[in-house]
C-alpha cells in the first residue's frame, strides 16, 4: 500500500463515529519513585480518531499509553473520555471501568485458552448465544474463523497479533489503545498489519491512539502524530504538516531522513550563516532575530547535484564520500566543508567516490529550526 | 475422557476414604451425666465409697476417653492403658515425653486453662510437688492408694503406681568377659576407671534428668565420694565413648556400641527383656545409688474428671498394679502385688539393697543438692567440663 | 488549530519559559505526589496481617520469652534479664557461635559444590543411566534427615554399626577394626550432606535446564573445550543459583539439632541449634535461655537471609528461557564415564539405599542387632506397630497435615508474591521480607513461639496448630517457588484481561493463577513431602490426638523403641510417594526433579 499522506482530519470527521469517544489528556504527569517519565503533555483527540504517539524508545510512549488505559496511575493532571474524567488528582477509575481496550506490544494471547476463548474473555453480561456470535463475527472479520479452537501457543506471530486485535475490539471500546503492536512481525507481514490495523479501525469507528517508534507507521497511519522527546511533547501535528515544518531539528531529523546544519541568521532574517561554508543559507520563510541559534534543515530527497543544482539559491560545492544503491533511488553522502550532507539521485547516475560535485537546495526547500541543545 | 473419569473417581475414593478414616477415630462426645444421687459427684469426688463405684464408671464411660501424660515406656504404658480400655471400654491416649518437658508442657497447659490431661505422671517429684503447689493436681485418694509405701506417695495426691525403679550400670552380656564382669560386680564405678575399658562406656549426663544429677552427685558430694569422687570420674571420662540420654544408651549396649552404661534405670532393662528375653543385657546395682518411682495424681482441670478417677481407682487395684508390673517386668511397690520383675529369676542378679538407695523423696528436699545442681550452682557445669560434654 | 497546550515544546522560547515554569513548580509536583501516593491494595494489607499472625507474632512470643525467667504464662514466670544476659554476655555461647558458623560454612560449601558437579553431569554429560541415577539424589528428599541420621547411626557406628560390624569378619579384620565412625563431626557434616545437598541439586539444576543453550554453544564455537565452557560460561551464568542454595544449606545446617543428637556426637562442641534443644529439654529445663539462643540465631540467619535474597535477586535477572527445542550438545567424558557414574552411585546409595535397608533391618529383627551372621528376623513389630490405633490415627493426621499445609503456605505465598511482584506497592518489600523471616530462627523456636501465642486460643490441641506452624515454616520456600513462578509471566497477559473489562480479582483468577499453576505444583509437590516428614516444627506441638507420622517416629526413638520408628518411617516414606504419585495423576504433572 502507498503512503497516504494527504488523508485529512476532515475526512475522518466525515466518516463519523457513533462509536468512539473523544479523549484529552491535560498537564499529565507520571512518575516512577523520583524520576519523572511524562514531565506534563497535553492533547486532546476527537471521535474516530487515530492519534499516534511518536518518539524515540524511552520518551514515555508507553508509559503515557498505559496512563490512559489505567495501568499505571497518573502522578499529575487529568484524563478525560467522552465525558467521564478517569484519572484526576484524588481519583483513579480502574482500568476494566474506562470502557477501553487495548493492543499489546507482546499480543499477551494467554496460551491456556483457545482462540475463541481469549477473544470471548472480555464478553461479560453477554448471553451465551450472543457471546459466541459475537466471536465468530470479529474473527471473521480479522480472517481468524478456521482457528477459533486453536490455543494461543499454536499460532504464528501474525495471528497471535490478529487474535490480541479481534480481543480488543469485541468488547466494542470507546478507545482503542496500540503499544507498538507490529514491531514484532517481519517487514512484509508488518506492512499488511498496517493496513488491516487501519481498516478495521475506519469501518469499526473507533477513537485510536496508537503508539510507535517507527516513524513510516506513524506517518502512514495517523490523523495526527504527537511526537515525544524526554517524556515531553516536541510537535503534534498532521503527518503531512509534520514532515513539510517539522518545528524543531529534532522532528525534522527524527521524522523523514533531513540535514540539520547548524547556523546563524543575519541581518536579513531569511539567510543564515554556516561555519566553513562561503555563502549564507537562504531559505522562503524569515526566522527569529538576528543572531540567534538555528538549525538549517533540508530533506535529503531536495538535495539536487550536478546542472540540476545550478541556478537553485543555495549551491555549494561538495565531495562525494559514499553512496549506496536503495533499488528505486541512490543514497549519497557528500562532504561540504566539514559538514556531511545526506542527498538522493536516481539511482542510474554515475558517481564515484571522492568525485568533486556541485550540491544545491531551493529556498523553499529549507526552514531555520531551533538548534537543539547540545 | 477415560483418564478424566478415573481422576474424577479417584478423587472421590479419596475423600470418602479420609471421611471414613476420620469417623472411625473420632471419639463419640461425652454424655452429660445426671448420675450424681446421694451427694456423690463423680467429677469432684476426693475419694469413692465402694458404694458409688458403679456411679463413678457410668460416669466415666459416659466421659468415654482419657489422657495420660506419663514419662514411663511408651510400649508399657499402652499395654497397660490397653487392659484398662479392655475393661472399662474407655480410650487412653497418652502422651510420653521426658519427665522435665513433659512438666514444662504441662505446666504451660494447665496455665493457660488448655488443659489436656487427666492423669498426670512424672518421675521427678519436685514436679509432682509443684504442681501441687499451683493446684493443677487435685486430691484424691482411691482405695488402693494406703497400699503404696507412704514415703513414695503424697497421701491425697499421687501414688506411685508405676514402678520404682533405681539406677543401674548396665552391660552387655555378649561382650563382657566373666573376669571384668567380676571385677564391676565388686564395685562399679572404681572398676570402670581401669583404662582396659576405654571407648566402651556410655554415660548418661547429670543435664538429663535431676535424677540422673542426683546420681553423679552421690559420687562427688554423697556417700561415694570418698570412694570415687571428681579425680575418679576424670578417670572413668578417659574411658566414655557416648554421653546420652538413658533410652539411647540402653539401645547402644543392647546393639554393642558400647559394653556399659551408668546411670540408667533397671527399669529399661526390665522393659528390654520383656520384649524379648534374649536381649543380650543385663546390670548391676552401684552402691550407693538412687532410686525412684513415677508418682501419679489426678488433674484438676481435667477434661474427663470422672474417667480420671476411675483410672486412678483401677490403677491402684491389685488388678491393675500387678498388670503393669507383668507389663514392664519391674518391681511392683504395693502391698501384696506380685513381683514382675522379668530378671529376679535370673542368675546375674543380685537385688539392690534398699539402704544404699537414695530417693527421689528425699535428695528434692536437701538444699544442698538442690543448690548445687541448680540454675546458679556450678555441679553441672563442672561434670560437663571433667567429661568434655557439650550439653 | 490548536493542538499544542502548555508543556510541549513549540518554539526555543517558548520551550526556555516552560523550562523555567517546570522548574518553579518542582517543589508543588512533587508534592502533591508524595500526597497521592497509591493507598496499599486491599490484598496487600490482608496479606500482611496473615504475616504478623503467622510469623511477626511468634517470632515476637520468642523474643518475649527470652525477657522472662520461665515459660510466658507460668504463674511464677517474671521479666529478668538473666537468661539474654547468660547468652549474649557471657563467652559460654561464643564457640559454639563460631562453631556453628564453621559447621554451616563447610556444610553449605560442600553441597554446593557436589550438588553443582552433580546437576552438571546429569544435564550435560553423557554419563551412563542418568535418569535412574537422578532418583538417587531426589529420594533423600522422602527420608526425614533425622530417620537419616538415625538410620546412619544404626549403620556407622565405630564398633557395632552394621558396616562396621560385617566388614570386619568379611575382610578378616581385627575385632577392634573400625573403617567408619560416623559419631563425629565429620560424621555430622557428612549426613548433613547427604540430606541437604539434594536442594543445591535442585536449585542448580533446574537453573542448568533452563540456560539457552545457545550461551555454550558460542563457547564452542569461539574455541573453548568442556572444561572451559564449564567454569568460564555456564557457571558465571547459574552463580545466583550457586549462592542461593548456598544461604539457603547454610541457613538450614545453623538451627540443626536432631542430625547431632541422633549420631550421638560427644566432643565437646554442640552447634547453636542443639544447645536450644537441650535446653529445652533437659534438666533443669530452660525455656527463657532457649529462646535467647534462638533470638541469637536469629540475628545470625538475618545476615544470611539478606545475602540469600540478594542472590536470589540477581538469580531473576539470569532467569533465560526458551531453546527447549534445540538439542544440547551432550559433553562426552570419555575415560571419566565409569568414574563419573559410580560417584553419583554411590550418593543414592549412601543418602537412600543404604539408610532404608538399615530401617528394614531394624524393623524386622527383636532387637537392635547389626551382625548378619547372628540376625534373627520376625515380623513382631511390625505386626505391633501396625496394629495400633496410634499409627492410623497419626496417618490420619499426616494426610490433613500434608494436604492443609502446603496448600495453605502456597495460596499466602501466591498473595505475598502477587503483591511483590505485580502491585509493587509500599508493603511490597515488607511483606517479601517478612515471608522469609521464619528460616531466620530454627524450627524448635519458631514452634516454641507459635505454642505460646497459640496456648490460651480453641486451636490449641488441634491439627490446625500445628498447620499454623508448618504454613509459616514453609512460607519462604512457597513465597520463592511462586515469586518466580510470576516473574516469568509477562505482565501484559493481565493487562489484556484488566483491559478486556476484567476486575483485578477475575484477572488474577482467570489468568495468572492459571500460568502459575506449574510452579504452584512444584512449591506443592516440595512442601507435601516437607509436610509429611517434618519433626522440628511440629514436635512440641503435637498430641497424642494430633500427632502426625514423623513425630510418632520421632516418639518412639525418644521411648527407646527404633524398630517401631523404623516401621513408622518406611509407612511414611509409603505414604509420601502415593501421595506424590496421585498427586501426580490428579493434577496431570510429570514428577522429575524441577518440581520435586
Ligand atoms: N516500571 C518502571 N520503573 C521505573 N522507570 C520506568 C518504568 N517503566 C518505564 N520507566 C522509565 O520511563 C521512561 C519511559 O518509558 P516508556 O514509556 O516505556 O518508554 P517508551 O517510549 O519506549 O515506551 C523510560 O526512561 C523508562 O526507563
Ligand atoms: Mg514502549
Amino acid at each position: 500500500m502507498s503512503i497516504d499522506t494527504d488523508r485529512t482530519v476532515e475526512s475522518t470527521t466525515a466518516n463519523g463515529s457513533d462509536l468512539g469517544a473523544s479523549l484529552s489528556v491535560k498537564d499529565l504527569r507520571i512518575a516512577y519513585g523520583e524520576v519523572e517519565a511524562v514531565k506534563g503533555i497535553s492533547f486532546d483527540i476527537r471521535p474516530g480518531e487515530f492519534l499516534t504517539l511518536l518518539g524515540p524508545s524511552g520518551c514515555g510512549k508507553t508509559t503515557t499509553l498505559r496512563c490512559i488505559a489505567g495501568l499505571e496511575p497518573a502522578s499529575g493532571g487529568s484524563i478525560t473520555i467522552g465525558d467521564t474524567v478517569v484519572a484526576a488528582p484524588g481519583k483513579h477509575v480502574q482500568p476494566e471501568k474506562r470502557g477501553i481496550n487495548m493492543v499489546f506490544q507482546s499480543y499477551a494471547v494467554w496460551p491456556h485458552m483457545t482462540v475463541a476463548r481469549n477473544v470471548g474473555y472480555g464478553l461479560k453480561g453477554v448471553s451465551k448465544q450472543e457471546a459466541d456470535h459475537r466471536v465468530e463475527e470479529v474473527l471473521e472479520l480479522v480472517g481468524l474463523a478456521p482457528y477459533a479452537q486453536r490455543y494461543g501457543t499454536e499460532l504464528s506471530g501474525g495471528q497471535q497479533q490478529r487474535v490480541a486485535l479481534a480481543r480488543a475490539i469485541v468488547t466494542r471500546p470507546k478507545l482503542l489503545l496500540f503499544d507498538e503492536p507490529l514491531s514484532n512481525l517481519d517487514a512484509g507481514l508488518r506492512e499488511q498489519m498496517r493496513f488491516e490495523i487501519l481498516e478495521l479501525q475506519r469501518a469499526v469507528g473507533i477513537t485510536a491512539v496508537y503508539v510507535t517508534h517507527d516513524q513510516t507507521e506513524a506517518m502512514s497511519m495517523s490523523d495526527r502524530v504527537v511526537l515525544l522527546r524526554d517524556g515531553l511533547i516536541e510537535q503534534a501535528d498532521t503527518p503531512r504538516e509534520m514532515y513539510r515544518r517539522p518545528r524543531s531539528e529534532f522532528a525534522a531529523t527524527f521524522v523523514g531522513r533531513a540535514n540539520a546544519l547548524p547556523a546563524t541568521i543575519t541581518g536579513s532574517r531569511d539567510r543564515a550563516e554556516v561555519h566553513g561554508i562561503p555563502n549564507p543559507v537562504v531559505a522562503a520563510e524569515a526566522a527569529a532575530g538576528e543572531g540567534a541559534s538555528v538549525a538549517a534543515v533540508f530533506r535529503a530527497e531536495n538535495v539536487k547535484a550536478g546542472a540540476e543544482a545550478e541556478g537553485l539559491e543555495n549551491a555549494w560545492s561538495a565531495t562525494v564520500t559514499r553512496f549506496g544503491y536503495l533499488g528505486r533511488t541512490l543514497d549519497v553522502q557528500y562532504a561540504v566543508g566539514d559538514h556531511e550532507v545526506r542527498g538522493e539521485l536516481a539511482p542510474d547516475t554515475p558517481l564515484t567516490p571522492g568525485q568533486a560535485i556541485t550540491i544545491g537546495v531551493a529556498a523553499t526547500d529549507v526552514h531555520f529550526v531551533p538548534r537543539a541543545e547540545a | 475422557m477415560a483418564v478424566k473419569q478415573l481422576r474424577t473417581a479417584l478423587v472421590a475414593v479419596l475423600a470418602a476414604g479420609a471421611l471414613a478414616l476420620a469417623g472411625c477415630s473420632s471419639t463419640p462426645a461425652p454424655a452429660p451425666t445426671d448420675d450424681t444421687a446421694g451427694g456423690y459427684d463423680p467429677t469432684t469426688a476426693t475419694s469413692t465409697p465402694a458404694d458409688d463405684m458403679e456411679a463413678l464408671v457410668a460416669a466415666a464411660q459416659a466421659e468415654g476417653a482419657l489422657t495420660l501424660y506419663t514419662d514411663g515406656t511408651l510400649a508399657t504404658q499402652q499395654a497397660w492403658a490397653a487392659e484398662f480400655t479392655a475393661k472399662y471400654g474407655i480410650q487412653v491416649s497418652i502422651v510420653r515425653d521426658s519427665g522435665g518437658p513433659l512438666y514444662q508442657k504441662f505446666a504451660q497447659e494447665e496455665a493457660a486453662g488448655q488443659g489436656q490431661a487427666d492423669i498426670f505422671g512424672n518421675i521427678d517429684a519436685l514436679s509432682l510437688d509443684d504442681a501441687i503447689d499451683n493446684g493443677w493436681l487435685t486430691e484424691y485418694t482411691p482405695e488402693g492408694g494406703p497400699a503404696f509405701p507412704a514415703d513414695r506417695s503424697r497421701a491425697g495426691y499421687y501414688y506411685p503406681y508405676l514402678m520404682g525403679s533405681s539406677h543401674s550400670v548396665i552391660y552387655n552380656t555378649n561382650n563382657v568377659t566373666p573376669e571384668e564382669l567380676a571385677e564391676v560386680q565388686e564395685n562399679p564405678l572404681k572398676a570402670l576407671a581401669d583404662p582396659k575399658f576405654k571407648g566402651r562406656i556410655g554415660l548418661c549426663p547429670p543435664q538429663l534428668a535431676m535424677l540422673a544429677a542426683a546420681f553423679w552427685y552421690q559420687y562427688t558430694d554423697g556417700d561415694g565420694a570418698s570412694d570415687v569422687g571428681w579425680e575418679g570420674l576424670a578417670d572413668i571420662a578417659a574411658n566414655v565413648a557416648i554421653i546420652t540420654d538413658t533410652a539411647t544408651l540402653t539401645q547402644n549396649v543392647i546393639q554393642g556400641e558400647v559394653d556399659f552404661a551408668f546411670p540408667v534405670a533397671d527399669s529399661l532393662v526390665g522393659n528390654a527383656l520383656k520384649a524379648d528375653p534374649n536381649t543380650p543385657i543385663a546390670f548391676v546395682y552401684p552402691s550407693p545409688t538412687v532410686g525412684t518411682q513415677f508418682g501419679m495424681g489426678v488433674v484438676t482441670d481435667s477434661p474427663h474428671p470422672a474417667a480420671a478417677r476411675l483410672f486412678a481407682e483401677w490403677a491402684s487395684s491389685l488388678e491393675g498394679s500387678d498388670g503393669l508390673a507383668e507389663l514392664s517386668g519391674n518391681l511392683n511397690l504395693r502391698e501384696g502385688g506380685v513381683d514382675g520383675r522379668a530378671y529376679s529369676e535370673l542368675d546375674w542378679f543380685t537385688p539392690v539393697d534398699l539402704d544404699t538407695v537414695v530417693n527421689s523423696a528425699v535428695y528434692t528436699q536437701d538444699e544442698a543438692f538442690r543448690d548445687a545442681a541448680g540454675p546458679d550452682g556450678d555441679f553441672l557445669g563442672h561434670w560437663s567440663q571433667v567429661f568434655g560434654y557439650a550439653g | 488549530m490548536s493542538l499544542l497546550q502548555k508543556g510541549s515544546r513549540p518554539s526555543a522560547e517558548q520551550r526556555t519559559d516552560g523550562n523555567r515554569l517546570e522548574a518553579a513548580t518542582v517543589s508543588i509536583s512533587t508534592k502533591t505526589k508524595v500526597q497521592r501516593r497509591r493507598p496499599p491494595s486491599p490484598l496487600s494489607v490482608v496479606t500482611l496481617i496473615v504475616l504478623l499472625g503467622l510469623v511477626v507474632a511468634p517470632l515476637v512470643m520468642v523474643f518475649i520469652g527470652a525477657f522472662l525467667n520461665g515459660a510466658p504464662g507460668l504463674p511464677k514466670s517474671d521479666w529478668s534479664l538473666k537468661a539474654i544476659l547468660s547468652v549474649y554476655a557471657s563467652p559460654d555461647y561464643l564457640w559454639p557461635l563460631v562453631g556453628t558458623l564453621i559447621l554451616a560454612v563447610v556444610t553449605a560449601g560442600l553441597s554446593v559444590v557436589i550438588g553443582t558437579l552433580f546437576a552438571w553431569l546429569v544435564a550435560r554429560t553423557n554419563m551412563f543411566i542418568r535418569r535412574v541415577l537422578e532418583w538417587g539424589v531426589i529420594l533423600p528428599l522422602f527420608i526425614s534427615p533425622f530417620i537419616g541420621a538415625v538410620a546412619w547411626n544404626l549403620l556407622g557406628a565405630p564398633r557395632s554399626g552394621i558396616i562396621n560390624t560385617n566388614l570386619r569378619w568379611l575382610l578378616g579384620l581385627d575385632d577392634d577394626a573400625v573403617l567408619i565412625n560416623i559419631s563425629t563431626m565429620p560424621g555430622v557434616v557428612f549426613v548433613m550432606l547427604l540430606y541437604f545437598m539434594p536442594y543445591a541439586y535442585q536449585l542448580v539444576g533446574s537453573s542448568l535446564r533452563n540456560m539457552d543453550p545457545g550461551l555454550e554453544e558460542a563457547s564452542y564455537m569461539n574455541g573453548r573445550g568442556i572444561i572451559a565452557t564449564a567454569f568460564k560460561v555456564t557457571l558465571p551464568i547459574v552463580r545466583p543459583a550457586l549462592t542461593a542454595a548456598f544461604f539457603m544449606i547454610a541457613i538450614l545446617a545453623t538451627g540443626v539439632f536432631t542430625i547431632p543428637l541422633a549420631l550421638g556426637v560427644n566432643t565437646g562442641f554442640a552447634p547453636l541449634g542443639m544447645h536450644v534443644y537441650l535446653k529445652m529439654t533437659q534438666f533443669p529445663v530452660n525455656p527463657p535461655v532457649a529462646a535467647a539462643i534462638g533470638t541469637l540465631i536469629f540475628w545470625l540467619t538475618l545476615l544470611g537471609i539478606y545475602f540469600y535474597r540478594r542472590s536470589i535477586r540477581n538469580a531473576r535477572r539470569f532467569v533465560t528461557l526458551g531453546g527447549k527445542a534445540t538439542r544440547r550438545r551432550e559433553v562426552k567424558l570419555g575415560w571419566m564415564r565409569v568414574p563419573a557414574t559410580v560417584l553419583v552411585a554411590l550418593f543414592g546409595l549412601f543418602a537412600a539405599v543404604l539408610p532404608i535397608i538399615a530401617l528394614l533391618i531394624t524393623a524386622l529383627t527383636p532387637y537392635a542387632m547389626t551382625d548378619f551372621r547372628s540376625m534373627q528376623f520376625s515380623l513382631e513389630t511390625i505386626t505391633q506397630v501396625l496394629g495400633s490405633i496410634d499409627v492410623w490415627n497419626s496417618l490420619l493426621n499426616t494426610v490433613w497435615l500434608s494436604l492443609l499445609a502446603p496448600t495453605l503456605a502456597v495460596l499466602v505465598a501466591f498473595a505475598v508474591a502477587y503483591v511483590v511482584v505485580r502491585e509493587r506497592g509500599r508493603l511490597g518489600g515488607a511483606l517479601d521480607y517478612l515471608a522469609t523471616f521464619p528460616v531466620a530462627v530454627p524450627g524448635i523456636v519458631f514452634a516454641m513461639g507459635i505454642l505460646w501465642l497459640y496456648i490460651r486460643t480453641p486451636i490449641y490441641a488441634t491439627v490446625a496448630v500445628l498447620t499454623i506452624a508448618l504454613v509459616a515454616a514453609f512460607l519462604p520456600t512457597a513465597t520463592r517457588f511462586s515469586t518466580t513462578g510470576l516473574m516469568q509471566i509477562d505482565p501484559s497477559l493481565e493487562e489484556a484481561a484488566r483491559m478486556s473489562g476484567a476486575s483485578r480479582m477475575r484477572a488474577a483468577l482467570t489468568i495468572t493463577l492459571p500460568l502459575v499453576r506449574p510452579a504452584i505444583l512444584a512449591a506443592w509437590s516440595l512442601l507435601f513431602i516437607f509436610a509429611s516428614r517434618e519433626v522440628n516444627e511440629t514436635v512440641l506441638l503435637a498430641l497424642p490426638s494430633t500427632r502426625p507420622l514423623a513425630v510418632l517416629a520421632w516418639d518412639h526413638i525418644n521411648a527407646n523403641d527404633p524398630g517401631a520408628a523404623a516401621v513408622v518411617s518406611i509407612l511414611l516414606m509409603l505414604f509420601m510417594a502415593a501421595g506424590l504419585l496421585i498427586a501426580r495423576f490428579v493434577f496431570r504433572t510429570r514428577l522429575d526433579s524441577s518440581n520435586l
